[in-house]
Protein backbone atom coordinates (compact mmCIF):
# COMPACT_ATOMS: atom_id res chain seq x y z
CA UNK A 1 0.00 0.00 0.00
CA UNK A 2 1.48 3.38 -0.97
CA UNK A 3 2.54 5.64 1.89
CA UNK A 4 0.70 8.67 0.49
CA UNK A 5 -3.05 8.21 0.03
CA UNK A 6 -3.63 11.21 -2.23
CA UNK A 7 -2.10 14.06 -4.19
CA UNK A 8 -2.93 16.33 -1.28
CA UNK A 9 -0.73 14.26 1.00
CA UNK A 10 2.13 14.49 -1.49
CA UNK A 11 1.67 18.26 -1.61
CA UNK A 12 1.50 18.45 2.19
CA UNK A 13 4.57 16.35 2.95
CA UNK A 14 6.84 16.39 -0.15
CA UNK A 15 5.81 19.85 -1.24
CA UNK A 16 5.98 20.75 2.42
CA UNK A 17 9.59 19.73 2.86
CA UNK A 18 10.60 21.81 -0.15
CA UNK A 19 8.71 24.78 1.34
CA UNK A 20 10.54 24.16 4.62
CA UNK A 21 13.81 24.08 2.68
CA UNK A 22 13.00 27.49 1.21
CA UNK A 23 12.75 28.92 4.71
CA UNK A 24 15.81 27.11 6.12
CA UNK A 25 18.46 29.75 6.89
CA UNK A 26 21.39 27.60 5.79
CA UNK A 27 19.94 25.36 3.10
CA UNK A 28 17.43 27.73 1.50
CA UNK A 29 19.88 30.21 -0.06
CA UNK A 30 22.11 27.43 -1.39
CA UNK A 31 19.19 25.68 -3.10
CA UNK A 32 17.89 28.96 -4.49
CA UNK A 33 21.26 29.55 -6.12
CA UNK A 34 20.85 26.45 -8.34
CA UNK A 35 19.08 28.56 -10.96
CA UNK A 36 16.94 25.83 -12.52
CA UNK A 37 13.41 24.47 -12.65
CA UNK A 38 12.77 20.87 -11.61
CA UNK A 39 9.59 19.07 -12.54
CA UNK A 40 8.86 15.94 -10.53
CA UNK A 41 6.18 13.48 -11.60
CA UNK A 42 5.06 10.88 -9.06
CA UNK A 43 3.17 7.62 -9.28
CA UNK A 44 1.11 5.98 -6.51
CA UNK A 45 -0.51 8.43 -6.26
CA UNK A 46 -0.17 9.98 -9.71
CA UNK A 47 0.65 13.62 -9.15
CA UNK A 48 3.28 16.26 -9.80
CA UNK A 49 5.18 19.10 -8.17
CA UNK A 50 7.25 21.84 -9.79
CA UNK A 51 10.15 23.31 -7.82
CA UNK A 52 11.75 26.48 -9.10
CA UNK A 53 15.23 26.96 -7.64
CA UNK A 54 15.82 30.68 -8.18
CA UNK A 55 16.91 33.52 -5.95
CA UNK A 56 15.80 35.03 -3.71
CA UNK A 57 13.85 31.93 -2.62
CA UNK A 58 12.85 28.62 -4.18
CA UNK A 59 9.14 28.21 -4.88
CA UNK A 60 6.94 25.13 -4.96
CA UNK A 61 3.92 24.65 -7.24
CA UNK A 62 1.76 21.76 -6.08
CA UNK A 63 0.32 19.97 -9.10
CA UNK A 64 2.56 21.96 -11.44
CA UNK A 65 3.42 20.59 -14.88
CA UNK A 66 6.22 22.62 -16.47
CA UNK A 67 7.00 20.64 -19.59
CA UNK A 68 9.98 22.87 -20.36
CA UNK A 69 11.61 22.36 -16.97
CA UNK A 70 15.41 22.07 -17.00
CA UNK A 71 15.28 18.76 -15.15
CA UNK A 72 12.43 16.25 -15.12
CA UNK A 73 12.24 13.38 -12.65
CA UNK A 74 9.75 10.54 -12.39
CA UNK A 75 9.51 8.32 -9.34
CA UNK A 76 6.99 6.45 -7.19
CA UNK A 77 5.95 8.73 -4.34
CA UNK A 78 7.14 6.05 -1.92
CA UNK A 79 10.70 6.65 -3.16
CA UNK A 80 10.33 10.37 -2.46
CA UNK A 81 9.21 9.47 1.06
CA UNK A 82 12.21 7.20 1.58
CA UNK A 83 14.58 9.83 0.16
CA UNK A 84 13.42 12.53 2.54
CA UNK A 85 13.69 10.14 5.47
CA UNK A 86 17.37 9.71 4.50
CA UNK A 87 16.81 6.08 3.55
CA UNK A 88 17.24 6.24 -0.24
CA UNK A 89 20.34 6.79 -2.36
CA UNK A 90 19.10 8.90 -5.28
CA UNK A 91 22.25 8.23 -7.32
CA UNK A 92 21.61 4.49 -7.06
CA UNK A 93 17.94 4.98 -7.99
CA UNK A 94 18.95 6.92 -11.09
CA UNK A 95 21.57 4.34 -12.03
CA UNK A 96 19.09 1.49 -11.72
CA UNK A 97 16.25 3.33 -13.47
CA UNK A 98 13.97 3.34 -10.40
CA UNK A 99 14.05 7.10 -10.78
CA UNK A 100 13.79 8.32 -14.37
CA UNK A 101 15.44 11.58 -15.30
CA UNK A 102 15.92 13.96 -18.18
CA UNK A 103 18.18 16.99 -18.27
CA UNK A 104 21.36 17.92 -16.42
CA UNK A 105 20.84 15.53 -13.53
CA UNK A 106 24.34 16.34 -12.32
CA UNK A 107 22.97 19.68 -11.16
CA UNK A 108 20.35 17.91 -9.07
CA UNK A 109 22.88 15.48 -7.61
CA UNK A 110 24.93 18.49 -6.52
CA UNK A 111 21.93 19.62 -4.47
CA UNK A 112 21.49 16.25 -2.76
CA UNK A 113 24.12 16.78 -0.03
CA UNK A 114 22.47 20.11 0.82
CA UNK A 115 19.20 18.37 1.66
CA UNK A 116 20.66 16.26 4.47
CA UNK A 117 19.85 18.76 7.26
CA UNK A 118 16.21 18.60 6.12
CA UNK A 119 15.79 14.90 6.78
CA UNK A 120 14.99 15.34 10.51
CA UNK A 121 12.47 18.06 9.58
CA UNK A 122 10.75 15.70 7.16
CA UNK A 123 10.67 12.87 9.68
CA UNK A 124 9.06 15.27 12.13
CA UNK A 125 6.59 16.34 9.44
CA UNK A 126 5.44 12.78 8.73
CA UNK A 127 5.61 11.55 12.33
CA UNK A 128 1.88 12.11 12.91
CA UNK A 129 1.07 10.17 9.75
CA UNK A 130 3.49 7.41 10.81
CA UNK A 131 1.78 7.27 14.21
CA UNK A 132 -1.66 7.08 12.60
CA UNK A 133 -0.48 4.25 10.34
CA UNK A 134 1.05 2.28 13.22
CA UNK B 1 50.34 24.59 11.31
CA UNK B 2 52.38 21.44 11.72
CA UNK B 3 50.55 18.17 11.55
CA UNK B 4 51.92 14.92 12.79
CA UNK B 5 51.33 12.43 10.01
CA UNK B 6 50.40 9.24 11.67
CA UNK B 7 48.07 6.33 11.68
CA UNK B 8 47.49 4.47 14.87
CA UNK B 9 44.86 1.80 15.33
CA UNK B 10 42.68 2.82 18.27
CA UNK B 11 41.52 -0.77 18.41
CA UNK B 12 41.88 -3.69 16.07
CA UNK B 13 39.85 -2.86 12.95
CA UNK B 14 39.03 -6.56 12.70
CA UNK B 15 37.37 -6.26 16.10
CA UNK B 16 35.20 -3.41 14.91
CA UNK B 17 37.48 -0.67 16.23
CA UNK B 18 38.33 2.52 14.44
CA UNK B 19 41.66 3.59 12.98
CA UNK B 20 43.03 7.09 13.27
CA UNK B 21 44.52 8.41 10.08
CA UNK B 22 45.83 11.65 8.66
CA UNK B 23 43.96 12.71 5.56
CA UNK B 24 44.25 15.55 3.08
CA UNK B 25 40.82 17.07 3.57
CA UNK B 26 38.92 19.16 1.04
CA UNK B 27 36.76 21.48 3.14
CA UNK B 28 35.69 23.97 0.47
CA UNK B 29 35.64 23.87 -3.30
CA UNK B 30 38.75 25.46 -4.72
CA UNK B 31 40.63 25.64 -1.42
CA UNK B 32 43.92 23.87 -0.64
CA UNK B 33 43.76 20.47 1.01
CA UNK B 34 44.39 20.47 4.75
CA UNK B 35 46.04 17.66 6.68
CA UNK B 36 43.75 16.62 9.51
CA UNK B 37 43.06 13.60 11.69
CA UNK B 38 39.99 11.43 11.14
CA UNK B 39 38.66 8.18 12.54
CA UNK B 40 38.22 5.48 9.92
CA UNK B 41 35.45 2.99 10.56
CA UNK B 42 36.31 -0.68 10.72
CA UNK B 43 36.15 -2.20 7.22
CA UNK B 44 32.60 -3.21 6.44
CA UNK B 45 31.25 -6.02 4.28
CA UNK B 46 33.51 -6.39 1.24
CA UNK B 47 35.94 -3.71 2.40
CA UNK B 48 39.61 -3.68 3.36
CA UNK B 49 41.79 -1.34 5.37
CA UNK B 50 44.88 -0.28 3.41
CA UNK B 51 47.95 1.50 4.74
CA UNK B 52 48.94 3.77 1.87
CA UNK B 53 52.44 3.78 0.46
CA UNK B 54 51.78 6.09 -2.47
CA UNK B 55 48.96 7.82 -4.33
CA UNK B 56 49.01 9.53 -7.69
CA UNK B 57 47.50 12.94 -8.39
CA UNK B 58 44.96 12.65 -11.21
CA UNK B 59 43.11 15.29 -13.22
CA UNK B 60 39.82 13.92 -11.87
CA UNK B 61 40.91 14.68 -8.29
CA UNK B 62 41.69 18.24 -9.33
CA UNK B 63 38.34 18.56 -11.15
CA UNK B 64 36.51 17.36 -8.05
CA UNK B 65 38.46 19.76 -5.82
CA UNK B 66 37.30 22.54 -8.15
CA UNK B 67 33.64 21.53 -7.84
CA UNK B 68 33.11 19.82 -11.19
CA UNK B 69 31.98 16.55 -9.56
CA UNK B 70 29.16 16.66 -6.99
CA UNK B 71 31.00 15.06 -4.06
CA UNK B 72 29.69 16.35 -0.71
CA UNK B 73 32.16 18.13 1.55
CA UNK B 74 34.22 17.78 3.59
CA UNK B 75 35.71 14.98 1.56
CA UNK B 76 38.90 13.05 1.00
CA UNK B 77 39.89 12.60 -2.64
CA UNK B 78 42.65 10.41 -4.10
CA UNK B 79 42.01 7.46 -6.36
CA UNK B 80 45.37 6.14 -7.51
CA UNK B 81 46.38 4.56 -4.22
CA UNK B 82 48.73 1.68 -3.55
CA UNK B 83 49.52 0.17 -0.20
CA UNK B 84 49.54 -2.75 2.17
CA UNK B 85 46.39 -4.49 3.38
CA UNK B 86 46.07 -4.18 7.17
CA UNK B 87 42.61 -5.58 7.88
CA UNK B 88 39.75 -7.32 6.11
CA UNK B 89 36.03 -6.75 6.48
CA UNK B 90 33.50 -9.60 6.46
CA UNK B 91 33.11 -11.51 3.23
CA UNK B 92 36.43 -10.52 1.66
CA UNK B 93 38.02 -13.34 -0.32
CA UNK B 94 41.24 -13.60 -2.29
CA UNK B 95 43.06 -10.89 -0.36
CA UNK B 96 45.07 -11.35 2.82
CA UNK B 97 46.51 -9.03 5.44
CA UNK B 98 49.98 -8.02 4.28
CA UNK B 99 49.18 -8.20 0.57
CA UNK B 100 50.49 -5.38 -1.60
CA UNK B 101 47.64 -3.88 -3.60
CA UNK B 102 47.05 -1.22 -6.23
CA UNK B 103 43.62 0.38 -6.01
CA UNK B 104 41.49 1.23 -9.01
CA UNK B 105 37.79 2.08 -9.42
CA UNK B 106 34.93 0.41 -7.59
CA UNK B 107 32.31 -1.68 -9.37
CA UNK B 108 29.53 -4.03 -8.31
CA UNK B 109 30.61 -7.23 -10.13
CA UNK B 110 26.93 -8.18 -10.46
CA UNK B 111 25.42 -6.04 -13.23
CA UNK B 112 25.51 -7.14 -16.89
CA UNK B 113 28.43 -4.83 -17.73
CA UNK B 114 30.54 -6.17 -14.85
CA UNK B 115 29.64 -9.75 -15.73
CA UNK B 116 30.68 -9.19 -19.34
CA UNK B 117 34.10 -7.77 -18.51
CA UNK B 118 33.31 -4.06 -18.70
CA UNK B 119 33.35 -2.94 -15.06
CA UNK B 120 34.18 0.64 -16.04
CA UNK B 121 30.59 0.83 -17.25
CA UNK B 122 29.14 -0.76 -14.11
CA UNK B 123 25.58 0.47 -13.70
CA UNK B 124 26.52 1.63 -10.22
CA UNK B 125 29.76 3.31 -11.29
CA UNK B 126 28.53 6.77 -10.29
CA UNK B 127 27.17 5.93 -6.84
CA UNK B 128 30.14 3.69 -6.04
CA UNK B 129 32.83 6.15 -7.08
CA UNK B 130 31.67 9.77 -7.00
CA UNK B 131 29.28 10.57 -4.20
CA UNK B 132 31.25 10.27 -1.00
CA UNK B 133 29.38 7.49 0.76
CA UNK B 134 28.83 3.76 0.67
CA UNK B 135 25.71 2.67 -1.22
CA UNK B 136 23.75 2.63 2.04
CA UNK B 137 24.62 6.28 2.60
CA UNK B 138 27.05 5.69 5.47
CA UNK B 139 30.50 7.26 5.53
CA UNK B 140 33.85 5.58 6.11
CA UNK B 141 35.32 8.50 8.08
CA UNK B 142 34.35 10.79 10.94
CA UNK B 143 35.76 13.61 13.00
CA UNK B 144 33.91 13.16 16.27
CA UNK B 145 30.22 13.52 15.44
CA UNK B 146 30.89 15.05 12.02
CA UNK B 147 30.81 12.99 8.86
CA UNK B 148 33.77 13.08 6.48
CA UNK B 149 32.99 11.88 2.98
CA UNK B 150 35.17 9.17 1.52
CA UNK B 151 34.56 6.23 -0.81
CA UNK B 152 35.94 8.37 -3.67
CA UNK B 153 36.56 5.72 -6.33
CA UNK B 154 36.05 3.24 -3.54
CA UNK B 155 39.20 4.40 -1.73
CA UNK B 156 39.77 8.12 -0.88
CA UNK B 157 43.48 7.52 -0.73
CA UNK B 158 44.85 11.00 -0.01
CA UNK B 159 45.35 9.51 3.42
CA UNK B 160 47.73 7.46 5.50
CA UNK B 161 45.05 4.77 5.73
CA UNK B 162 41.94 4.18 3.63
CA UNK B 163 38.89 1.99 3.69
CA UNK B 164 38.76 0.52 0.20
CA UNK B 165 36.43 -1.77 -1.66
CA UNK B 166 37.98 -5.21 -2.01
CA UNK B 167 36.63 -5.35 -5.59
CA UNK B 168 38.86 -2.42 -6.23
CA UNK B 169 42.11 -3.92 -4.93
CA UNK B 170 44.50 -5.69 -7.27
CA UNK B 171 47.28 -7.72 -5.73
CA UNK B 172 50.70 -6.72 -7.07
CA UNK B 173 54.11 -8.42 -6.75
CA UNK B 174 56.11 -7.53 -3.66
CA UNK B 175 59.36 -6.94 -5.52
CA UNK B 176 58.03 -3.84 -7.25
CA UNK B 177 58.23 -0.30 -5.75
CA UNK B 178 54.73 -0.29 -4.29
CA UNK B 179 54.56 3.47 -3.81
CA UNK B 180 54.76 3.97 -7.59
CA UNK B 181 52.03 1.54 -8.64
CA UNK B 182 48.90 3.58 -7.82
CA UNK B 183 48.72 5.39 -11.18
CA UNK B 184 48.29 2.00 -12.87
CA UNK B 185 44.79 2.03 -11.37
CA UNK B 186 43.50 5.06 -13.26
CA UNK B 187 45.54 7.37 -15.49
CA UNK B 188 47.85 4.81 -17.06
CA UNK B 189 45.05 2.27 -17.32
CA UNK B 190 42.89 4.85 -19.10
CA UNK B 191 45.52 5.52 -21.74
CA UNK B 192 46.89 2.04 -22.24
CA UNK B 193 43.48 0.38 -21.94
CA UNK B 194 42.00 2.62 -24.61
CA UNK B 195 44.70 1.59 -27.06
CA UNK B 196 44.76 -2.11 -26.21
CA UNK B 197 41.14 -2.82 -25.23
CA UNK B 198 39.07 -0.33 -27.21
CA UNK B 199 41.09 0.51 -30.32
CA UNK B 200 42.73 -2.91 -30.45
CA UNK B 201 45.76 -1.35 -32.12
CA UNK B 202 48.10 -3.73 -33.95
CA UNK B 203 51.67 -3.64 -35.19
CA UNK B 204 52.06 -1.47 -38.28
CA UNK B 205 48.93 0.58 -37.70
CA UNK B 206 49.17 4.33 -37.21
CA UNK B 207 47.98 6.36 -34.24
CA UNK B 208 48.01 10.01 -33.23
CA UNK B 209 47.88 10.98 -29.54
CA UNK B 210 46.64 14.43 -28.47
CA UNK B 211 47.68 15.56 -24.97
CA UNK B 212 50.80 14.12 -23.39
CA UNK B 213 49.98 13.87 -19.72
CA UNK B 214 50.11 10.52 -17.95
CA UNK B 215 46.99 9.36 -19.81
CA UNK B 216 48.25 10.32 -23.25
CA UNK B 217 51.73 8.97 -22.59
CA UNK B 218 50.15 5.76 -21.24
CA UNK B 219 48.39 5.46 -24.61
CA UNK B 220 51.61 6.22 -26.45
CA UNK B 221 53.62 3.62 -24.52
CA UNK B 222 50.96 1.00 -25.16
CA UNK B 223 50.92 1.86 -28.87
CA UNK B 224 54.70 1.50 -28.97
CA UNK B 225 54.49 -1.78 -27.04
CA UNK B 226 52.28 -3.35 -29.71
CA UNK B 227 54.34 -1.96 -32.58
CA UNK B 228 52.16 0.84 -33.93
CA UNK B 229 53.83 2.87 -36.67
CA UNK B 230 53.66 5.79 -37.17
CA UNK B 231 53.00 7.16 -33.67
CA UNK B 232 52.37 10.90 -33.80
CA UNK B 233 52.39 12.81 -30.50
CA UNK B 234 50.75 16.25 -30.13
CA UNK B 235 51.27 18.69 -27.26
CA UNK B 236 52.06 22.36 -26.67
CA UNK B 237 54.81 21.54 -24.15
CA UNK B 238 58.21 20.98 -25.84
CA UNK B 239 59.51 18.93 -22.90
CA UNK B 240 56.56 16.54 -23.24
CA UNK B 241 57.24 16.19 -26.98
CA UNK B 242 60.87 15.36 -26.24
CA UNK B 243 59.86 12.71 -23.72
CA UNK B 244 57.27 11.34 -26.16
CA UNK B 245 60.04 10.83 -28.69
CA UNK B 246 62.11 8.95 -26.12
CA UNK B 247 59.09 6.77 -25.31
CA UNK B 248 58.41 5.83 -28.91
CA UNK B 249 56.75 8.64 -30.86
CA UNK B 250 57.92 8.56 -34.46
CA UNK B 251 56.77 12.15 -35.11
CA UNK B 252 55.80 15.04 -32.84
CA UNK B 253 53.68 18.11 -33.52
CA UNK B 254 53.55 21.28 -31.44
CA UNK B 255 50.25 22.95 -32.40
CA UNK B 256 51.61 26.25 -31.12
CA UNK B 257 54.30 26.12 -33.80
CA UNK B 258 52.25 24.53 -36.58
CA UNK B 259 50.03 26.66 -38.82
CA UNK B 260 47.81 23.82 -40.05
CA UNK B 261 47.91 20.75 -37.84
CA UNK B 262 45.70 18.58 -40.02
CA UNK B 263 47.76 19.38 -43.10
CA UNK B 264 50.89 18.38 -41.16
CA UNK B 265 49.19 15.08 -40.29
CA UNK B 266 48.51 14.49 -43.97
CA UNK B 267 52.15 15.27 -44.79
CA UNK B 268 53.27 12.71 -42.22
CA UNK B 269 50.66 9.99 -42.64
CA UNK B 270 48.36 10.37 -45.66
CA UNK B 271 45.52 9.40 -45.95
CA UNK B 272 45.34 9.64 -42.14
CA UNK B 273 45.80 7.40 -39.12
CA UNK B 274 44.00 4.19 -38.24
CA UNK B 275 43.50 5.51 -34.73
CA UNK B 276 43.45 8.72 -32.77
CA UNK B 277 43.42 9.28 -29.03
CA UNK B 278 42.25 12.49 -27.37
CA UNK B 279 43.29 13.13 -23.78
CA UNK B 280 42.28 16.81 -23.87
CA UNK B 281 38.54 16.85 -24.50
CA UNK B 282 38.11 20.35 -25.90
CA UNK B 283 35.90 20.68 -28.95
CA UNK B 284 38.77 21.77 -31.18
CA UNK B 285 40.98 18.85 -30.19
CA UNK B 286 38.25 16.21 -30.47
CA UNK B 287 37.52 17.51 -33.96
CA UNK B 288 41.19 17.43 -34.92
CA UNK B 289 41.49 13.91 -33.54
CA UNK B 290 38.54 12.79 -35.64
CA UNK B 291 39.76 14.53 -38.76
CA UNK B 292 43.19 12.93 -38.43
CA UNK B 293 41.62 9.55 -39.17
CA UNK B 294 41.71 7.63 -42.42
CA UNK B 295 38.59 5.75 -43.48
CA UNK B 296 37.69 3.63 -41.67
CA UNK B 297 39.24 4.78 -38.42
CA UNK B 298 38.52 4.97 -34.74
CA UNK B 299 38.95 7.90 -32.36
CA UNK B 300 38.80 7.55 -28.60
CA UNK B 301 38.15 10.61 -26.45
CA UNK B 302 38.92 10.46 -22.73
CA UNK B 303 39.63 14.11 -21.86
CA UNK B 304 37.29 15.40 -19.14
CA UNK B 305 36.01 18.95 -19.50
CA UNK B 306 32.87 18.66 -17.38
CA UNK B 307 29.81 16.45 -17.09
CA UNK B 308 27.95 18.69 -19.52
CA UNK B 309 30.21 19.58 -22.41
CA UNK B 310 28.89 20.21 -25.90
CA UNK B 311 31.14 20.06 -28.94
CA UNK B 312 30.59 20.21 -32.68
CA UNK B 313 31.83 17.55 -35.08
CA UNK B 314 31.41 16.98 -38.82
CA UNK B 315 28.89 14.16 -39.19
CA UNK B 316 29.66 13.90 -42.90
CA UNK B 317 33.28 13.09 -42.05
CA UNK B 318 32.10 10.50 -39.54
CA UNK B 319 29.83 8.75 -42.06
CA UNK B 320 32.66 7.15 -43.99
CA UNK B 321 33.29 4.44 -41.45
CA UNK B 322 34.86 6.58 -38.79
CA UNK B 323 34.02 6.03 -35.14
CA UNK B 324 34.15 8.27 -32.08
CA UNK B 325 34.10 6.49 -28.72
CA UNK B 326 33.99 7.97 -25.24
CA UNK B 327 35.97 5.82 -22.84
CA UNK B 328 36.62 5.79 -19.13
CA UNK B 329 39.23 3.74 -17.32
CA UNK B 330 40.38 2.27 -20.64
CA UNK B 331 37.33 -0.04 -20.57
CA UNK B 332 39.64 -2.25 -18.51
CA UNK B 333 39.04 -4.85 -15.86
CA UNK B 334 41.76 -3.81 -13.40
CA UNK B 335 42.11 -7.37 -12.07
CA UNK B 336 43.59 -8.47 -15.38
CA UNK B 337 44.80 -5.20 -16.88
CA UNK B 338 47.02 -3.98 -14.04
CA UNK B 339 48.97 -7.28 -14.14
CA UNK B 340 49.21 -6.86 -17.94
CA UNK B 341 50.73 -3.37 -17.54
CA UNK B 342 53.13 -4.75 -14.92
CA UNK B 343 54.17 -7.51 -17.34
CA UNK B 344 54.89 -4.93 -20.05
CA UNK B 345 56.78 -2.83 -17.50
CA UNK B 346 58.98 -5.77 -16.52
CA UNK B 347 59.76 -6.31 -20.21
CA UNK B 348 60.84 -2.68 -20.46
CA UNK B 349 57.93 -1.83 -22.78
CA UNK B 350 55.86 0.29 -20.40
CA UNK B 351 58.31 2.52 -18.50
CA UNK B 352 55.65 4.44 -16.59
CA UNK B 353 58.07 5.21 -13.77
CA UNK B 354 59.67 7.79 -16.07
CA UNK B 355 56.54 9.94 -15.75
CA UNK B 356 56.56 10.02 -11.95
CA UNK B 357 57.97 12.50 -9.46
CA UNK B 358 57.53 11.78 -5.77
CA UNK B 359 56.32 14.29 -3.16
CA UNK B 360 56.02 13.80 0.61
CA UNK B 361 52.43 13.69 1.89
CA UNK B 362 52.89 16.98 3.71
CA UNK B 363 53.51 18.61 0.31
CA UNK B 364 50.37 17.31 -1.39
CA UNK B 365 49.24 20.79 -2.42
CA UNK B 366 52.60 21.34 -4.12
CA UNK B 367 52.10 18.01 -5.91
CA UNK B 368 48.70 19.17 -7.15
CA UNK B 369 50.15 22.51 -8.25
CA UNK B 370 52.93 20.71 -10.12
CA UNK B 371 50.32 18.66 -11.97
CA UNK B 372 48.20 21.68 -12.82
CA UNK B 373 51.14 23.70 -14.09
CA UNK B 374 52.38 20.82 -16.20
CA UNK B 375 55.73 20.89 -14.42
CA UNK B 376 55.34 17.25 -13.40
CA UNK B 377 53.55 14.64 -15.52
CA UNK B 378 52.49 12.32 -12.71
CA UNK B 379 53.09 13.52 -9.15
CA UNK B 380 52.87 10.69 -6.65
CA UNK B 381 52.49 11.46 -2.96
CA UNK B 382 54.39 9.00 -0.80
CA UNK B 383 54.03 8.07 2.85
CA UNK B 384 56.69 7.16 5.40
Amino acid sequence: MPFFASSDEVYKYIGGVFRAAAEHPEVGPKLAAANLTMQVYYSDPETAVTIRFYEPKLTVEDGGDDQDADVKLFMPADIADKYWRGEYNLAVGLAKGQVKAKGPVNKILKLVPLTKPLFPMYRELVSEKDAAAA
Amino acid sequence: MEHAIQASPAASPADGGTTEATVALLREVGSPLVLEQVELSAPGEGEILVRMRGVGICHTDISAANGVVPIPLPAVLGHEGAGVVEALGPGVEGIAVGDHVALSFDHCRECPQCEHGHPAYCELFGPLNYFGTRLDGSVTMRQGESEVHGSWFGQSSFATHAIASAHNAVKVPRDLPLELLGPLGCGLQTGAGSVLNVLGAQAGEGIIVFGLGAVGLGALMAAKAVGCDPIIAVDLNPARLELATELGATEVINPGETHDLLWRVQELAAPGLHYSFDAVGTGAVVRQALESLRSPGHCVTVGFQGLEHEITIDQGHLLLGRRLSGVIEGDADPQSFIPEMIRLHREGRFPFDRLIQKFPFAEINAAIAASESGEVIKPVVVFD
